[in-house]
């Protein structure tokens, strides 16, 4: 590993534990007593100190250092949580970042350094001293440092020097940080080395410890814990990865493990272990019959030992391997093509005669079947929670509630939401344009909501759930609402709708329109008017939509719908004319014939029909396409009724075709610029079908 | 016996004849660990050895108070609770 991949992956992963630190800091100010988030951000400064050492940011080194001994002095409760401390914490994130991924030098770095450092010895009342790290040739060159991430086991052998203690080192901290990288599969604390109760020095160090750490951490890591006292001290890790996993099928670990857990649960103690084991090796007898006929423990004891035994035995099994997104996408490109073969092969089943057709139509179904539960594996595995996005809003909210002096909460609520990881990345921009919106349009300052009778503090809620094969993202607030009157205002003098407009929705809609904007000054938020417009596009690009509602007073609701599913969508295959086009089936409601007395023109507004009492318009594909057309009359024609925010639209085709899954190739904007066209895929005869975009006809269509 | 809050390599003498005290003293040692959350190597240590000499002379040895952040570390310095 050369010198530039040691600074690349600092980089990375210190990039993750800043995002980690600010959510968690921010969380703490709420939480200021949590414990469990206390000890967590500690154990990153340690991190982040450590690696920062090693790949040779000694700026960073040092100051991390003073972080983690003012944050060990808020673990160890010397110091209080208190909103100083939350803001020289938040303050120096900032500069690391700045430090470290800023690509201008900033001319006052040291001095915001000098003063920050400044700050958190006034906060821990002395002056910390910052320790020299010794240049190890071997951690330089990357002799620890492991490929990939998966779970490993290390067998870790800490002997300590007996006059440790005098250098200010305490062992068991150590080995506490240790832990924290990982589960303690075993731990042995040698204790032969402590002398006899009445004859022991206590200010010299007798311990020493043999663990067994499975970790997703590389050696290096582990070695970074022990970075201090690995000179002086008897420090052994061994990667006994492959040792533990063979132990483990041999089943000499399932013996030992039983006594263990029997000891662990307190039954038995270490002697008695020893003695059984002893008996074992001369009897070959099974331990847990041992320990019963000794009387050592009952069997329903050793029962429960076994059980927990298994359960362990099935932590051991879960593995993961991390892998390049590329190669999912090429995975599910693949897959496509698979797609793509088995509607060829259809296709060529229809000109065989019926006895073999059929055959290899009952085979076509079986592996239909296959490539569609593949298909969901590899969605499955390009599925990430939303969670962590939410999360990363936290420090967001805080920080611009903060410049607008208002008191906000977040609440996020469906985390563990799955959705494509692509889908993800997308969606960050968008979600901070309107939770900026929420917080600074939307929620009043304190003293309004206050009169109002409203609580102080005003809520933003991030929500995430599935539903009908689509995800939902709403973002909430319960500020004040949209004004109705006057966004209707500014659209009737943009000349973007009619004076006498009334519906809600297409009023509240107006808000996603470019350069839209009721903010009469440009703050320095928002009130651009750019914003809502970038959610909308966004979302289309994903093949999603937008919607907005809001009650004057009350607060405001925006709610993107996603789909679950980038690659391949289920579609209906239809027939005008020679074409064959494809309606995304989610957005299909009903296939429909219209009666000849159904069918009316109406002045101004073109085609429509009358389905089930309402009135909806009537599109002819060859019309809007420019495509050779079929049956002309609607009443001899299949209706297709399909549905996209709300609004339903007939769509006139000559015949149906069926139904397949159907793999979306994007096409190039030199091709068509039209919104109603979402792509093309090929078809089992190779022949090229445009995917119609049902969200954009619609759209198209309002605005003619 | 109630373990003094700042308990330490720093003032580990004073713990130490305390408990050696406690063990001569009693049949029953308990100890107290309900002001303190954390704890050092050489506390642990001498816990370690006292319930060591606990066991050879017939005695017992308790731990009461025991927060659930303590009881990770008794854990790791081998310090078994029961």
């Amino acid at each position: 590993m050369g010198d530039m991949g040691l600074t690349e992956v600092f980089l990375n992963e210190s990039k993750e534990i800043i995002g980690n630190l600010e959510t968690d800091i921010v969380t703490l100010e709420e939480n200021r007593e949590d414990q469990d988030i206390i000890n967590r951000i500690f154990r990153y400064f340690h991190t982040l100190k450590g690696s920062s050492g090693i790949a040779g940011f000694n700026v960073i080194y040092e100051f991390t250092h003073n972080l983690e001994s003012l944050f060990d002095k808020v673990r160890s409760g010397d110091i209080k949580v208190s909103r100083d401390i939350i803001d020289i914490l938040l303050d120096s994130i900032d500069w690391i970042k700045e430090e470290l991924f800023s690509e201008s030098d900033v001319d006052d770095s040291g001095r915001i350094q000098a003063e920050l450092t400044e700050r958190i010895n006034e906060c821990m009342g002395f002056t910390p001293k910052v320790r020299e790290e010794n240049g190890d040739f071997l951690i330089e060159v990357g002799a620890y440092s492991g490929v990939g991430s998966s779970e490993r086991y290390f067998k870790v052998i800490a002997d300590f020097k007996d006059d440790i203690f005098s250098n200010g080192i305490d062992p068991l901290m150590v080995i506490e940080d240790l832990s924290n990288l990982g589960e303690v599969m075993i731990s042995n604390v040698d204790q032969k080395r402590i002398p006899d109760f009445y004859k022991m020095d206590p200010e010299k160090c007798y311990l020493s410890w043999e663990i067994i750490l499975k970790t997703t951490y590389d050696e290096m890591k582990l070695r970074d814990v022990f970075i201090f006292v690995m000179d002086d001290n008897n420090v052994e890790i061994e990667n006994v990865t492959d040792k533990y996993a063979e132990v483990k099928e041999h089943g000499l670990l399932t013996e030992k493990k039983l006594g263990e857990i029997l000891i662990e649960m307190g039954i038995i103690s270490d002697a008695d272990l020893e003695e059984i084991v002893k008996l074992q090796s001369n009897q070959n007898f099974k331990i847990g019959d041992i320990i019963v006929q000794k009387g050592l423990a009952s069997s329903k004891q050793v029962d429960e030992a076994l059980q927990e035994q298994d359960k362990i035995k099935k932590k051991l099994e879960i593995s993961t391997v991390r892998v390049d997104s590329a190669k999912l996408d090429n995975l599910m490109n693949l897959l496509g093509e698979i797609v793509i073969g088995q509607a060829s092969l259809h296709r060529v089943s229809e000109d065989m005669d019926e006895e073999k057709a059929s055959s290899l139509k009952n085979s076509l179904y079986g592996l239909d079947r296959v490539t569609r539960e593949f298909q969901e594996q590899i969605m499955s595995i390009r599925m990430v929670p939303i969670g962590p996005t939410f999360d990363q809003f936290k420090r967001f909210v805080r920080d611009t509630a903060h410049s607008l002096g208002k008191e906000i909460k977040l609440k996020v609520e469906g985390g563990d939401t799955e959705l494509d990881k692509t889908v993800i990345e997308k969606i960050g921009d968008p979600l901070k344009h309107m939770i900026r919106n929420a917080i600074g349009h939307g929620i009043e300052v304190a003293s309004e909501r206050t009169k109002k009778g409203k609580p102080t503090a005003g809520t933003v809620t991030l929500k995430a759930y599935h539903q009908e094969g689509n995800v939902f993202i709403d973002v909430i607030d319960d500020g004040k609402g949209i004004n109705l009157a006057e966004v209707k205002k500014k659209g009737v003098a943009l000349g973007l709708i009619a004076e006498e407009e009334t519906s809600k929705e297409k009023i509240l809609s107006l808000i996603f329109n470019p350069g839209f904007s009721t903010s009469d000054h440009v703050g320095d938020l928002s009130g651009r008017g750019v914003g809502m417009d970038v959610v909308k596009t966004n979302a289309e690009e994903l093949r999603g939509s937008v919607e907005v509602k809001s009650k004057e007073g009350e607060g405001t609701l925006i709610r993107i719908k996603l789909p679950l599913t980038l690659a391949i969508i289920e579609g209906m295959l239809v027939k005008v004319g020679p074409s064959i086009l494809i309606i995304p089936l989610l957005s299909v409601i009903e296939t429909i014939q219209v009666k000849k007395d159904d069918y009316r023109t109406v002045e101004g507004k073109g085609e429509v029909i009358l389905v089930r009492g309402e009135y909806i318009s009537l599109i002819r594909l060859n019309v809007l396409f420019g495509l050779e057309a079929g049956i002309t009359n609607p009443w001899e024609a299949l209706i297709v009724i399909v549905e996209s925010g709300g609004e339903r639209i007939g769509i006139m085709i000559d015949d149906l075709i069926g139904q397949q899954q159907i793999v979306i190739k994007s096409i190039d904007n030199f091709i068509t610029t039209s919104r109603s066209i979402s792509g093309a895929t090929i078809l089992g005869d190779g022949k090229v079908a445009l995917i119609i975009d049902i969200h954009g006809l619609v759209g198209e269509i309002k605005n003619i | 016996m109630k373990v003094d809050k700042d308990v330490s390599v720093k003032n580990i003498n004073n713990f130490y004849f305390a408990l050696r005290e406690e063990v001569e003293n009693n049949n029953q040692v308990v100890i107290d660990f309900s002001d303190l959350s954390r704890i050092d190597s050489a506390a642990a240590q001498v816990i370690l050895a006292a319930a060591r000499k606990v066991k050879e002379l017939d005695k017992t040895i308790r731990f009461v108070g025991v927060s659930s952040e303590l009881k990770k570390l008794l854990k790791l310095a081998g310090i078994k609770l029961q």
